[in-house]
């Protein structure tokens, strides 16, 4: 195996696991806001937060590894979000000119 | 070439009908089936018992999988293909006498049905066995659903869920017993009939296989389907069903069960027989019971098919030419009777015995026919069931003289069944349903000539056929002890 | 590798073309546009296994033959549209455009080679998905299914990037081949990032598929989407996820085989269990569709979980039998339920469907071919399909599983014939429905493909 460069100092003043717990807990949070939340906004918030979680933990191991694939990957994760939230908030404002209201629990037309 | 040919013929036929349409259709029908019958008789012709297999044709199937079209006739095969393409005709004859709505598809379907029977009887290859034994349940489906009586759609569908039900496990079965194949595996049956498996495996596939068969035939405990069924399906779905599609049941058990998992008979052979033969007397005391005539000789057909089976199960050289004679015999007698109780139920719109009486005095040639079918399923000397149901018999005894002596009881409570509706409905003062009852037209003549005559030759000639079956049933037999 | 650049850049044709007055040119321009991409597809046919994008994106005959049971579905589901004629608010350009490019979306999932080139196909397949999904604005059962389609899409899609996030972290590399050759030299000591990793993107995975226990939404997004987009998503999102599970396990954690496949093969049985028996109760025919599609995600696993040899050609088999025969169903439904329409809405469920054998004798007649293929009944594709299916279970010997596959088959054929036994056998009356031309060739064409592979299922083979 190819021996990675070494890791500035810097970076190891916080070990990695910090950053995995950090992260991980960030996603929890999210995973938590969406099945909770009743406020479409809001859940959405939550996907997003769980997005950057994921954001996070990318540049952590990408920076412990010296390796910029991971960081790349971040970009590519950003920019289809951007496309994401457009397309959600259309969807949502469309929601609310039909009915005055973002609230799921509203939203009980299709039941089997 | 010929293999392919049988198949063939009822499939384009039955294209053919449902492109042409209209009145004519029913010509076209019965020419096709006859057409199908001269070249099994062909096949007859040339056939030498003592060659194994023969007129075989193989086409690559699914290359990679060592899946293949084959196709060939032994003497096992040749004699319910002889049956099938028999009966067919007669049955499409049996028809002449009503209008069925949509009849171009309605003959179509009896035509698919066929080639798939031919098909089930002519497979060299377990896959394609497999294929036609659940494409032959397709026509006969829609032939009950869409033609039959009041309670049909519940009745079918039970019976479609349980059949399709029971063979599913009997393709988880076979797919098993093809990746035993050593190399390069192969489907071919005779490959199958080599593999050496232990005993444990063998007890799993063998009631893969069981279950399948034993639902189709129907054995006692999985028969629930079949009184409904025959008694809701029109007359000729009737036919098709206990004349012909039953026998694929105990042409499987014979084809592959016995000769594939003969340790796993030795287990639980004795389970099946027992079931069997508590069929016959299940099966039997029901019939006596029963008013409705259709009704009643669906279960005396359940308890004939037990008969065989047990016969089957005995693993003796008579109770597997009893099998298959009794197979032949039973399609032709049970054809005919329903086709009586069809013939009975147009002129009185009543199957029900309590309705009927006096028939002999307004019709003498019906009770002829009648007479002679009846004692057929009785099984009097000189008829087709005599033959059959003695061997049969000989083969359970040689099993083991209780279950003989208890499976004889079929001989009485037959005779007491079929004799007491043949005396309500026939003998007595005419009933108001009766009153005016038209005697035979030709067609009807037509179709009940044929099968006295084969009552006869069976009963006092049947080495015609044993003749043809034996080579083949030795070999079987010769898998099953080595 | 064509067929993505082609309909990338068709794709932005469509949309320049609905500036046109005229707008019956964009289905005839669509479907030739299809056309070229599937001889574009077939333009690589002979050369091996080819690379590109610094080994990001793999082509080979799998993802050749993957591509083009997509391309077909599509182009049989774009032709059924019938241009949105009847529709005064459509906007075909972008209905097209959209569908042309979730097809790149499908392709990049199914030919890749990098856990990036994964995300971005799942993203660009779905977000174009969403769009569709909600493409009917003023009804709120199809804004109501965009909303759930798109916030457990983005939320299935948040747990997948995790998963890929930690498998990074475990391997430090996002190709396929890097992953594997971690994978392959560490499998006696556990990495449990590794295993959190992979769990996690076969969730997020699953989710897109639609496994129990993460079905819960395709119920109500299969039936409030549009029909037409209904079937695109049921066909084409599930042959593209299960290309791409495949290709993920087979290549990159075949190594670890021991870990997953008893994980996959509890939410196989549990799929196949949830799928069938809910399926059995409901009265709108569409809904019914959402759960068979859930019951045949369940077979489609069922190979992946068992992973032999022939699971390559099983699921292609599966998927490609699976497509054509729900292509049908759903195009026998869209003009019995425009037909039937109560209030306005169209007319869903099963009676809908009573007496239309007596007028409508070619739609009943696909249907039929179209139920029997989907219950698995022979002389159809469906029969042999399920049959490489539980081939390859068989081979494995997982007999628990083949066990409740087999019982939920015999329960499959409950609700597929219910809809049969309407056609033919109850009362009703369906006035003769009009249907194009050429919708009239697609379905015919469909079905004749359905009982074609059913009777030569070698051809398919043949033609690999």
């Amino acid at each position: 195996m190819i021996q990675p460069p070494a890791i500035p100092e810097i970076i190891q003043l916080i070990p990695l696991k910090s950053y995995l717990i950090l992260s991980t807990a960030l996603f929890v949070i999210g995973i938590i806001g969406v099945l909770t939340r009743r406020n479409a906004i809001v859940i959405f918030m939550s996907v997003e937060l769980m997005l950057n979680s994921v954001n996070l933990l990318l540049i952590a191991f990408s920076s412990y590894r010296s390796d910029p694939t991971g960081q790349v990957f971040v970009f590519f994760i950003m920019a289809v979000a951007a496309a994401e939230v457009a397309v959600g908030l259309a969807i949502i404002v469309m929601i609310y000119r039909n009915t005055r209201t973002i609230d799921i629990n509203f939203l009980k037309k299709l039941k089997g | 070439m010929l293999t392919i040919l049988l198949v063939l013929i009822p499939i384009v036929t039955g294209l053919l009908a449902l492109s042409v349409g209209g009145r004519t259709v029913r010509q076209l029908a019965l020419l096709g089936a006859l057409a199908e019958l001269v070249t099994a008789v062909v096949a007859w012709t040339q056939f030498d018992p003592a060659a194994g297999t023969q007129f075989g044709f193989k086409y690559t199937w699914i290359a990679s999988a060592g899946i293949s079209f084959s196709a060939g006739i032994d003497g096992i095969s040749l004699l319910l293909v002889l049956l099938t393409t028999f009966l067919t005709p007669l049955i499409i004859l049996s028809t002449f006498g009503y209008d069925y709505k949509n009849s171009s598809a309605f003959y179509a379907l009896i035509l698919f049905m066929e080639a798939a029977l031919v098909g089930v009887f002519t497979a060299t290859d377990v896959f394609l066995f497999y294929l036609f034994f659940e494409a032959a349940l397709i026509p006969v489906y829609f032939l009950a659903a869409v033609w039959g009586g009041e309670n049909r759609l519940k009745v079918t569908f039970k019976f479609f869920v349980y059949t399709i039900f029971g063979s599913l496990f009997m393709l988880v079965a076979l797919v098993y017993l093809y990746f035993q194949t050593p190399g390069e595996h192969t489907s071919e049956i005779t490959a199958l009939y080599d593999l050496i498996l232990d005993a444990k495996t063998q007890s799993w596939v063998f009631w893969g296989l069981f279950i399948a068969f034993a639902i189709k035939m129907p054995l006692f405990p999985f028969h629930t389907w079949q009184p409904d069924t025959y008694t809701e399906s029109p007359t000729p779905a009737t036919m098709l069903l206990s004349g012909i599609m039953l026998k694929m049941g105990v042409y499987g058990l014979i084809r592959l069960l016995l000769p594939i998992v003969p340790l796993g008979l030795a287990q639980w052979g004795e389970v099946a027989i027992v079931l069997s033969v508590i069929g016959i007397v299940y099966g039997s005391i029901i019939a006596i019971q029963q008013r409705d005539m259709k009704r009643l000789i669906a279960y005396s057909s359940f308890a004939h098919v037990g008969l065989m089976a047990a016969g089957v199960f005995s693993t003796t050289l008579n109770g597997l030419q009893g099998a298959l004679i009794q197979m032949l015999a039973h399609g032709i007698n049970v054809v005919g009777m329903f086709f009586i109780v069809e013939i009975i139920y147009s002129r009185t719109k009543s199957r029900y015995l309590d309705h009927l009486g006096g028939i002999t005095q307004k019709t003498p040639h019906l009770t002829v026919y009648f007479m002679i079918l009846l004692l057929g399923s009785v099984a009097l000397p000189l008829t087709n069931g005599f033959v059959g149901e003695f061997l049969l018999l000989a083969g359970v005894f040689e099993y083991n003289n209780w279950l003989g002596a208890v499976a004889g009881l079929t001989i009485i409570l037959g005779a007491v069944y079929l004799l007491r509706m043949f005396q309500k409905a026939m003998f007595g003062a005419p009933s108001a349903a009766s009153e005016s009852f038209k005697d035979l037209t030709v067609s009807e003549r037509a179709v009940l000539i044929p099968l006295a005559i084969m009552v006869f030759w069976i009963g006092i000639y049947p080495s015609t056929f044993l003749k043809m079956t034996e080579p083949a049933v030795h070999q079987i037999l010769r898998f099953i002890n080595s | 590798m064509y067929p993505i650049v082609l309909l990338s850049v068709l794709g932005i044709v469509v949309l320049y073309l609905g500036f046109l007055k005229s707008k019956s040119i964009l289905l005839p321009a669509t479907l030739l546009f299809l056309v070229v991409a599937m001889i574009g597809n077939f333009f690589e046919w002979n050369d091996g296994e080819l690379l590109y994008f610094k080994g990001m994106f793999a082509v080979n005959k799998l993802t050749l033959t993957f591509n083009a049971i997509v391309l077909f579905s599509a182009f049989m589901i774009v032709a059924m549209t019938q241009g949105f004629q009847d529709n005064e608010e459509a906007q075909p350009a972008e209905y097209f455009a959209l569908m042309l490019f979730s097809l790149v979306g499908a392709f990049m999932m199914i030919g890749f080679e990098n856990l990036i080139m994964l995300f971005l196909g799942v993203e660009i397949l779905s977000v174009a998905m969403y769009v569709l999904t909600g493409s009917d604005k003023r009804n709120l059962r199809s804004n109501e299914a965009a909303l759930k389609y798109f916030l457990m899409g983005a939320f299935a899609t948040g747990i997948m990037l995790f998963g890929i996030a930690l498998l990074y972290g475990a391997s430090g590399s996002f190709s396929l081949n890097g992953i594997e050759s971690f994978v392959t030299l560490n499998q006696r000591s556990p990495s449990y990032l590794l295993y959190a990793g992979l769990l996690l993107v076969l969730i997020g995975m699953l989710f897109k598929v639609s496994a129990a226990p993460f079905h819960f939404w395709t119920p109500d997004v299969y039936d409030g989407a549009p029909s037409i987009f209904t079937a695109f998503m049921a066909t084409i999102v599930k042959t593209a996820g299960f290309a791409a599970l495949f290709r993920l396990l087979s290549h990159s954690f075949s190594g670890i085989y021991d870990f997953w496949w008893p994980t996959l093969s509890i939410l196989t049985v549990l799929t196949l269990l949830v799928g069938n028996i809910i399926a059995v109760y409901q009265d709108s025919f569409k809904r019914m569709l959402a759960y068979s599609s859930i019951s045949h995600a369940g077979y489609l696993l069922i190979a992946l979980t068992s992973m032999t040899k022939q699971t390559e050609n099983a699921i292609l088999f599966y998927s490609m039998a699976y497509s054509f025969a729900t292509i049908c169903a759903f195009g026998v439904l869209i003009p019995v339920a425009r037909e039937k329409s109560l209030e306005g809405r169209p007319n869903e469920s099963y009676e809908a469907f009573n007496g239309l054998a007596k007028n409508n004798p070619l739609l009943a007649f696909v249907l039929t071919v179209s139920m029997l293929s989907l219950a698995g009944i022979p002389l159809t594709a469906g029969f042999w399909g399920k049959f490489f299916v539980f081939s390859s279970a068989v081979e494995r010997e997982l007999v628990w599983m083949i066990i409740v596959a087999v019982l939920m088959s015999a329960v499959g054929i409950y609700y597929y014939f219910r809809v049969i036994m309407a056609a033919y056998m109850k009362e009703g009356d369906t006035a003769t429905i009009r249907i194009a031309p050429f919708y009239k060739i697609v379905l015919i064409a469909a079905t004749l493909l359905t009982i074609l592979f059913g009777l030569a299922p070698g051809l398919f083979e043949a033609a690999m």
